[in-house]
């Protein structure tokens, strides 16, 4: 049956072309649409990574209004310090530190390239993630956050016997990416230009506000003219375990953050960490991204369902004396419908064999799956402890899903039409004849 | 004659009512997507309430200065690159000095708290610190009160205007100028002096709740010099009508300037460890509807940005329409015998060809409207996260208020559009199966069976 099948649709290759050329056009589409929810799916899966549900930043402002008076940078820090001082004394608080606006999670953060011994400065790969503490604060910096040890998942302590600002801690993904030979990073140093800077820990993958595990380091540099500049040093702090944090959220901003003025200084926003990476998410269009991929996916399987439909209906149509010499020699609705099933189905898989060629040779020229967007890249990575950064399992399953929506999606536009005209009579189907 | 097609299209339609159905709801969907992007853009691009400048307003929302050292062997190498926003110190030191820049608004966006003074607390409004010449770029209409004056720009301002819709928030009425208000953390008092026409947030560049004189935030008697030419001001000025060009190059020749300046005293007197900022010309200032579109990606080309965009137009313009053509070229194999007959009494290819485009129009305009409806439906029900998806810096819109104008919708530049994507679809689906089943003999055609 199948071999008369294939040699019926060698006949009707004219009809067939225009199917054949839609189905691999939106075989290649749609492939590309549900990638980037396969890759968004994968980042619902991964956790924050780190403990900062009592953790909070808050936002300052710099407003020197007075063009006479010129700061110097010994003045700013003084103020700055006296803020930072006069938040330790808060009794619900537990630790403060101090951030680089943005670098840390929930910020939008910066990448810079990192190099080691073994992974080469061309490879983009080695982009990590800085989350960035102000070294006179460094002490605090891990626990405000909430970093966890990859292997005790404690919060790490730094040794403050060690040179603060030339110490770092990378993620796991991080360390990986830059050994990826197996050689213990603890210890190693790490080059970014001509600095270079030694690993003192590994600490866990954080989720960041784009919802991926980007290969990340923390640092400590100390830079004395940043506090009066849109990206100086927000001041985080964590509150003691036993307080109410609503209770205290509320107190803080109405009763203590009025108070917080040093020189320049004043308070810009307060936030819950938490806070701040749900907005930045948002920020970031996760989600939107998402919902514009469901629909695109939507919209071509609707057309792979409309010209299906539309193309089996007009050849039932012109094959109905076929049908009808068919059942009048006995053959049943179920084989009718199972011929068109074939025919169908053939005609998906060859436009889908076709479609995966270019899709696999622009994602392997390209070293990356197509997020669609920059800003939310998938970089391929064979030795990445994530499955959706490995080229075969990612382009595997992928391929699978999208092969089983279009097989779907015809056999469901088959039906449709292969059950309306398996119902005609025989005598009703030859009388044209 | 065209009377005639319509009428034949009509008949077929009803004939086959699934081929119809099949046919319409393809064309639908095509152009409630491509429509939906348009609808995207237009909101972005074209000149809506207060945005009515847009044609002739230039943009300065992010720039780059890139830190430049002279190392031990007298090579220069790049240390550091800072992006951020503008410094108000533009305005003063170059805009200003140009004769074909009409006005310049500046524009600092915060997120404060206030309190009115029945006590009543709202968190995170937005408010927007601009200059004087704010509404003369974005031409606001003033239901109460007035715009900011040069008395207003005071180092502790006291006079704020406020967006309608916050008006009737908070006291159930537009007419609430001599009204106070408490703004901030630090809770200072603030006089309403002006109620403005409420706007969306999908207007950002010009959209807020609250109003203040810029200079309660930044300093805006700085003298321009490369040191400081970046901070948190958005700048959009208008310049007179065809002159974006000439503006562009006057204000790249002074930075040009300033930078060779900033190098040469670097370099001469040895100052800052031979360090010297260079502020990036290229890319900076841009035509309104180029920020829009590179919303802040300074070092991408605009054409990467728009091939993206492109290929999702083309692709769901061409996969429906060869969908259209498959069905088409079934159809017209159906119809050989007719064509041939009428081949035979004398009709040209072309008018057989006409006649079929005619048709298909009729089904595709049907298509085109249940198209347009869905992307008012579509558009309509997602306001908060669609106008954001090309976004490559992502936004802050679902933050604020993102209701739709009806100007942003129902105006002719969407109908055309719509036609015109109706007319492209119609002849890239109809006009090749057509002329194929033209291609036999009329001897052949006859003898179709049917």
């Amino acid at each position: 049956m199948i071999k008369n099948v294939l040699k019926q649709m060698w006949y009707q290759r004219k009809q067939n072309g225009w199917i054949l050329i839609e189905l691999i056009i939106i075989a290649f589409f749609l492939w590309r649409a549900i990638d980037p929810i396969f890759i968004f799916n994968r980042f619902d899966n991964f956790e924050k990574g780190h403990k900062s549900e009592r953790s909070y930043v808050i936002d300052l402002l710099y407003q020197n209004l007075n063009p006479n008076l010129q700061q110097s940078d010994e003045a700013k820090a003084k103020d700055y310090y006296r803020l930072v001082d006069m938040v330790k004394l808060h009794p619900q608080i537990e630790d403060v530190s101090a951030a680089k606006q943005n670098m840390y999670p929930g910020g939008a953060g910066q990448r810079v390239p990192y190099t080691s011994k073994q992974v080469p400065a061309w490879n983009n790969n080695t982009l990590l993630t800085i989350y960035q503490g102000h070294a006179n604060f460094a002490q605090n910096f891990m626990n405000v956050i909430g970093f966890e040890d990859v292997k005790t998942g404690m919060t790490p302590v730094i040794d403050t016997r060690l040179p603060i600002r030339g110490i770092c801690y990378l993620s796991e993904t991080a360390a990986a990416n830059l050994f990826p030979n197996g050689e213990n990073p603890i210890g190693q140093s790490l080059w970014s230009g001509h600095d270079s800077i030694k690993v003192a820990g590994i600490i866990k993958d954080v989720r960041t506000t784009y919802g991926k595990l980007s290969p990340m380091i923390v640092r400590f540099p100390f830079m004395k003219n940043e506090y009066d500049k849109a990206d100086g040093y927000d001041i985080i702090l964590k509150v003691k375990p036993e307080v109410d944090l609503i209770d205290f959220e509320k107190k803080f901003r109405t009763d203590f953050l009025p108070t917080l003025k040093s020189g320049a200084f004043s308070v810009g926003q307060f936030e819950s960490m938490d806070s701040l990476y749900e907005i930045g998410s948002k920020v970031r269009d996760v989600d939107s991204q998402k919902k514009l991929r469901y629909i695109l996916s939507m919209f071509f399987i609707c057309c792979a369902f409309f010209g299906i439909t539309g193309t089996f209906w007009i050849k039932c149509n012109k094959q109905r004396s076929q049908i009808g010499l068919l059942r009048a020699m006995g053959s049943t609705k179920a084989g009718i419908i199972k011929k068109f099933f074939i025919e169908s189905g053939a005609l998906v898989t060859v436009a889908y064999i076709i479609a995966l060629i270019p899709l696999a040779a622009i994602i392997a020229l390209n070293n990356e799956f197509d997020m669609g967007t920059n800003s939310f890249r998938c970089y391929i990575n064979n030795s990445s402890p994530y499955m959706h950064e490995r080229f075969l399992p990612h382009f595997a399953i992928v391929s699978l899903i999208t092969y089983a929506i279009l097989m779907a999606t015809a056999f469901v536009g088959t039906y449709i039409t292969a059950h309306k005209y398996s119902n005609l009579q025989p005598s009703e189907a030859l009388r044209d004849e | 004659m065209i009377k005639t097609h319509f009428k034949q299209a009509w008949n077929i339609i009803k004939q086959n009512k699934l081929f119809s159905s099949i046919y319409v709801a393809g064309t639908a969907l095509s152009i409630a997507l491509t429509m939906t992007i348009f609808v995207i853009y237009y909101v972005k691009i074209a000149p809506i309430y207060p945005e009515y400048n847009r044609g002739r307003t230039l943009c300065l929302k992010y720039q780059q200065s890139v830190v430049y050292q002279t190392d031990s062997t007298g090579r220069e190498k790049i240390v550091r690159v800072h992006t951020n926003g503008t410094n108000y110190s533009f305005i003063n030191g170059i805009l200003s000095k140009i004769d074909d820049v009409e006005a310049s608004a500046a524009r600092v966006m915060l997120r404060q708290n206030i309190t009115t003074q029945d006590k009543q607390f709202i968190k995170d409004v937005p408010v927007s610190a601009v200059n004087t010449d704010f509404w003369k770029v974005f031409t606001f209409e003033f239901l109460d009160g007035t715009p900011f004056s040069d008395a207003d720009m005071v180092k502790n301002p006291k006079s704020i205007i406020i967006s309608s819709d916050f008006a009737k928030k908070l006291f159930g009425n537009t007419n609430v100028a001599g009204e106070w208000v408490k703004l901030g953390i630090d809770e200072n008092e603030f006089q309403i002096i002006g109620v403005v026409k409420g706007t969306s947030a999908l207007t950002l560049n010009s959209y807020s709740d609250i109003y203040v004189p810029i200079t309660k935030y930044v300093n805006t008697d700085l003298p321009f010099t490369i040191n400081n030419a970046l901070g948190n001001c958005e700048i959009y000025f208008t310049v007179k009508n065809n002159k974006q060009k000439q503006v562009i190059g006057e204000i790249e020749e002074y930075i040009n300037k300033a930078n060779t300046v900033a190098k040469s005293e670097a370099k001469q007197g040895g100052i800052n460890n031979n360090r010297w900022n260079e502020l990036k010309v290229e890319g900076a200032v841009n035509p309104y509807w180029k920020s829009e579109i590179v919303n802040g990606s300074i070092d991408k080309p605009i054409w990467d940005i728009m091939k993206g965009i492109l290929l999702l137009i083309a692709s769901v313009l061409i996969v429906p329409a060869i969908n259209l053509s498959s069905m088409i070229s079934s159809r017209m194999d159906e119809r050989r015998a007719e064509m041939g007959i009428r081949l035979a009494f004398g009709a040209t290819k072309g008018t057989i060809i006409k006649q079929v485009l005619w048709e298909n129009l009729l089904l595709t305009c049907i298509g085109g409207a249940f198209g347009l409806l869905l992307t008012y439906i579509l558009v309509s029900a997602s306001t908060e996260w669609i106008f954001t998806v090309f976004d490559s810096r992502g936004s802050v819109n679902f933050l604020f208020d993102t209701s739709l104008n009806v100007d942003m919708l129902f105006n002719p530049y969407i109908f055309m559009a719509t036609f015109i994507i109706c007319l492209i679809i119609n002849i890239v689906s109809a006009i090749l199966p057509a002329r194929w089943s033209l291609s036999d003999t009329i001897v052949e055609q006859l003898n179709t069976k049917n």
